[in-house]
Formats: structure tokens, C-alpha cells, sequence
């Protein structure tokens, strides 16, 4: 099956400012693919190339086997877009919009839109200068929604939502994904990426510095254990398990930091009585800190 | 009524419309409203005109004209004060379709669309040009009004063909604004020097000479082919208004060309 998004050695410079460098990445058919990056990083860049908005300095990208820069309207015809800086005509109320945009696709279902609305809270009657800056992503990502789309380039898009209509959103990018959508989605909020995505590519600096699924990326990474006994155990029964470091024991109270696996831990936890067990789970933001930490020559 | 890019600017244009409408059909109204007066004092006038500098009747026409209709429209209107007003919102929508929507950011989002550049571009163009043919259309009715109540005649075909010139010419400054804005430039860039070519040129079709410049240099500038006061009295030229034609089209594709190559700014 052809690759949802290929990038092959893109390179985009604005003059001084950095763009993207020598970027190479596949995104497959179906997956939820989380763009990871600090303000700057190359995430709007890669996003506004893939859509011929900017042109490659080097390098070529396609969408499902479509050159982005060769086939622009074909590639346009399957993605839908939400840009990061979102600006709508403000004149047109949100329906006028709607069915204006609609229009250059040659008409989408209405009641869909409708649908979508509905699930957003949001009021289609009003123009959009009255919106929210909320209001105006809300229309954003009904725009990009409504066509069913093959392909769903969303540059920080949830960014404006409030935490209940962020669920709303997931829970539909969850229900296109299932429909065969594949999702692009650009965001420098970890959690959300967390939540969200299958796989994750991270960006700084205009350079891809890993792409892994998030299950591994967790499991690269250290987290604290606490067990808590009924009883007082040896500490030389933990200490020699794999990828286990810095175990200490005071009382029925034993603490370890684990790479990777903890299932030997557990093995070795279960011939006795557990009261408890406290993990403090790596948030990604920590893993993200460790590919940043003496990552690139010019890291704070 | 939103259903296209063409459709949607002039939508967006709507209000514009009716306003340069209305005022250039009373403007049209006004200065044919006086004729009869200049008609009377033509003799004064004449002698007046002629103590006047030579380059301001260079640059504004020779008062013997004043005593038909169409001399007097080619003078007090056409010459300069139409032309000087169509213009004004050829330049602004010329900056502006392609301009306000960079500047806003809206471009990033239509041009996501399957939509091309050029489509994009092309569309914007035909709703300046129809606007224009709306503007002109209405405003010469109300020219037409005002001679048929100083019960006058004027020469429809000749009436029509400069009123044609009219169009042509703000949409060789109009294009040019829009061609700028294609290529890179900002709005306000584009507008500012698309106004300051028109004047330049208009002052050097007029003023070539009288300031002792070569006469050739008068076919370099669109006010040359335009001559709206020269074609009320004598009748349409082909050939000039096929110059203009060119001048757009050459224009609108050295816009088309620049846009479809460039960076889209967010």
C-alpha cells in the first residue's frame, strides 16, 4: 500500500531563518502520527511544503504517491488542512464559510457538518469575527472534517479547544482513524500527543531527531518504582535484575529505578505480600528532555 | 452567491459596488449638469484658458473644445477626473484580492484547497474586471440621464468606446497592482506603486512635449493608448485599445507566473 506521507531529504531555508534540514520521514496508511516539537522547530514547515504552500529549497515529499509539489490539486483533493495560525474571512458567518470552502471541493455531506458542529458546540449562524479565537478552531476543524479526508494535516490544532471539547475532538479523530483516516498531527503538547498518536516523529531545530513508537519511546526511558510490603524483603533478590539500577531498601519499603521491561521486578515482587506499588511514569515530556540534553550544538 | 473565487470576491466587493455606483453617477451628473453654463461662458473661458501656463493646457486639454458635449465630457471628465476616481478602486482591489488575503493569512487556507494558483488568481482578475464593467455601465447611465435633462446629444458609440478606454485603462493599473502582489510584493506596495506609475505616466504622456522630451516616450505610456477625450470626438481606435488589451494580458501573466512559483507567506 502506498505511504500516507513520504519525505525524501527535505530541505526548506528562509534566508537566516531555519526551516526544515535534510528531512526524511514515512507516515503509513491508517496511523496517527504525532509531529513533536517546540515553536520554530520545522513542524509548520513540513506541513505547509507537504501542501505546496512553500517550496522545497531540496528534496521532494508526495501523499499517497502523489508528488506535493508536481500535483498539488490531486494531493489537495485527499488532505484536509488546519493551519496553525488559523485566519477565516471575517464577514462570513461560519455556515457562509463552510459552504463557501465546501464548494472548492465540489460539495461535502451537510449533514455532517452539521454533525460535527453539534459535537463541537459550535454555532454556525454567527460571523467570524464574532468568534472566540476557541469559536474560530472549532470552524478550523470542521473545515478540514467535513470531506472525510484521506489525510488530516493538523499543525497544533487542538490549541484554543477547551479540555471538554478536546475530548470531543479526540474522540472523532479517534473515529476517522477507525475509518481509514490518517492523521498528521503537529503539537507541542506531550500529553496530547500521548493520548492521541501510534507513532511519534520529534523535531528540533528544523532536524527529525527520532521517530518511535510511543509504547518504545516510554520503554527507552527510566521510571521510579516504589513497592510497598507487608513485610521487610532482601535487597540482593532485586538487585541483580535486568535493567534495574539503584535499589534501596528501608524497612518493607523497597525503591529502584527500571529501564525498559518491569516484568522481572514483578516475577521477583510476587513471592511476596505487595501492599502497593507507586510508578511514576515518565511523562513523554521527559523523554522528549532527554533527546534534547546535549542533543544538538546549539541546545540552552 | 459563494460558490466560487470569483463569486466570493465580488460578494466581498458588494458594497464597494454600490457606493462607487452612486458616486459616479452623480459625479457623472454634476459635471454634465453644468454644461449648459460653460456652454454660455465659452468665450470667456477662452480667453481665460489662454493666459493659462501651456503645460497646464498640455496636461488638461484645450478649451476650444468646450463647446460640444463631447469636448467638454473628453475635458472636464475623461481627461482626468474619471479615469484619476476608476483608478483609485482598480489600484485598491488590484493590491487588495490577492493582498488582504496574504496579509490576513486567508490565503494559506483557500490554496490548501483543491484549487490552482492560477484558478485562484485568474478568478480574483475577473471580479476586479467585472466590477469595473459594473461600475462603468451604471455611471454612464447617469451620464446619459444628465444630457438628456440639459437636453443635449452626444455620440453613443463614441460615448461607449471611451467609456471602454475607461475600463481598459484602470484594469492596465489594476492588473499591474495585482500582478505585484503576485509576485511578492506587499499591498500597500503594490498599490503605492502601481498609483505612482499611473501618475508618472500621466504626466509623462502630457508634459513629454512641452518639457522637451522625445514624443516616442508618449508610446510608452497607457495614457497615450487611452485618449478618451481624442476618441469622444473622432470614435473609437482598434488599435489603441488593443495595445491596453495586451498591456493586461502581458501583466496578468508576469502575476500569474510570479505567483505560481513563490513562497505563500502566513
Amino acid at each position: 500500500m502506498t505511504e500516507a506521507i513520504r519525505i525524501e531529504k527535505l530541505t526548506k531555508s528562509y534566508g537566516k531563518e531555519r526551516g526544515v534540514i535534510d528531512l526524511d520521514l514515512v507516515v503509513e496508511p491508517g496511523e496517527v502520527f504525532g509531529y513533536l516539537g517546540p515553536n520554530g522547530a520545522g513542524k509548520t514547515t513540513t506541513i505547509r511544503t507537504l501542501l505546496d504552500l512553500i517550496r522545497p529549497t531540496s528534496g521532494r515529499c508526495w501523499i499517497f504517491g502523489l508528488d506535493c509539489q508536481e500535483q498539488p490539486i490531486e494531493v489537495h483533493k485527499r488532505v484536509g488542512y488546519v493551519p496553525g495560525e488559523l485566519a477565516l474571512y471575517p464577514k462570513l458567518t461560519g455556515e457562509q464559510t463552510v459552504r463557501h470552502f465546501a464548494a472548492l471541493r465540489g460539495g461535502v455531506d451537510m449533514a455532517w457538518v452539521r454533525e460535527l458542529a453539534d459535537r463541537l458546540d459550535f454555532d454556525l449562524k454567527r460571523p467570524a469575527k464574532a468568534y472566540s479565537s476557541g469559536n474560530k478552531r472549532k470552524l478550523g476543524l470542521i473545515l478540514a472534517l467535513m470531506s472525510r479526508p484521506d489525510l488530516l494535516l493538523l499543525d497544533e490544532a487542538s490549541a484554543g479547544l477547551d479540555p471538554l471539547m478536546q475530548q470531543s475532538f479526540y474522540r472523532i479523530l479517534a473515529e476517522m482513524q477507525a475509518a481509514g483516516s490518517t492523521i498528521f498531527f503537529s503539537s507541542h503538547n506531550l500529553p496530547e500527543v500521548e493520548r492521541v498518536c501510534d507513532r511519534v516523529g520529534i523535531i528540533r531545530d528544523g532536524r527529525l531527531v527520532a521517530v518511535e513508537s510511543v509504547s518504545d519511546l516510554k520503554a527507552k526511558s527510566l521510571r521510579r518504582i516504589e513497592i510497598q510490603f507487608e513485610r521487610p524483603v532482601p535487597v540482593l533478590e532485586f538487585e541483580g535484575l535486568p535493567g534495574v539500577q539503584d535499589v534501596e531498601v528501608q524497612d518493607s519499603r523497597l525503591t529502584f529505578t527500571v529501564l525498559g521491561s518491569i516484568d522481572s521486578i514483578f516475577k521477583a515482587a510476587a513471592q511476596h505480600t505487595v501492599n502497593n506499588i507507586i510508578s511514576h511514569e515518565p511523562s513523554l515530556e521527559e523523554v522528549f528532555l532527554t533527546f534534547y540534553e546535549g542533543g544538538g550544538k546549539d541546545a540552552n | 452567491m459563494l460558490t466560487s473565487v470569483f463569486s466570493k470576491n465580488l460578494y466581498d466587493m458588494r458594497g464597494g459596488l454600490i457606493w462607487w455606483s452612486v458616486g459616479l453617477i452623480l459625479t457623472n451628473f454634476l459635471v454634465v449638469s453644468i454644461f449648459p453654463s460653460i456652454e454660455e461662458s465659452s468665450a470667456a473661458l477662452t480667453e481665460y484658458m489662454d493666459n493659462l501656463p501651456p503645460a497646464m493646457v498640455a496636461l488638461f486639454g484645450d478649451i476650444q473644445e468646450f463647446a460640444t458635449m463631447e469636448g467638454y465630457l473628453g475635458l472636464e471628465l475623461f481627461g482626468f477626473f474619471l479615469p484619476a476616481l476608476t483608478l483609485g478602486f482598480g489600484i485598491a482591489y488590484g493590491g487588495g484580492v490577492i493582498g488582504s488575503e496574504e496579509d490576513r493569512g486567508t490565503l494559506d487556507l483557500l490554496l490548501s484547497y483543491p484549487i490552482s494558483r492560477r484558478s485562484v488568481l485568474t478568478q480574483k482578475f475577473g471580479a476586479i474586471a467585472v466590477f469595473a464593467l459594473l461600475v462603468l455601465v451604471t455611471s454612464t447611465l447617469g451620464l446619459l440621464l444628465g444630457v438628456a435633462l440639459v437636453d443635449a446629444t452626444v455620440d453613443i458609440g463614441n460615448l461607449a468606446a471611451a467609456v471602454l478606454n475607461v475600463g481598459l485603462l484602470t484594469l492596465v493599473f489594476g492588473t499591474l497592482a495585482l500582478a505585484l502582489t503576485g509576485v511578492g510584493l506587499s499591498r500597500g506596495a503594490a498599490s503605492g506603486i502601481s498609483a505612482g506609475l499611473a501618475a508618472i505616466t500621466f504626466l509623462m504622456n502630457g508634459l513629454a512635449p512641452l518639457a522637451g522630451l522625445p514624443d516616442a516616450i508618449r508610446h510608452f505610456t497607457p495614457w497615450y493608448y487611452y485618449d478618451a477625450s481624442e476618441v469622444l470626438l473622432t470614435g473609437f481606435v482598434p488599435a489603441n485599445a488593443a495595445v491596453l488589451v495586451v498591456a493586461i494580458v502581458f501583466l496578468l501573466v508576469i502575476g500569474l507566473l510570479g505567483f505560481q512559483r513563490r513562497d505563500i507567506a502566513v
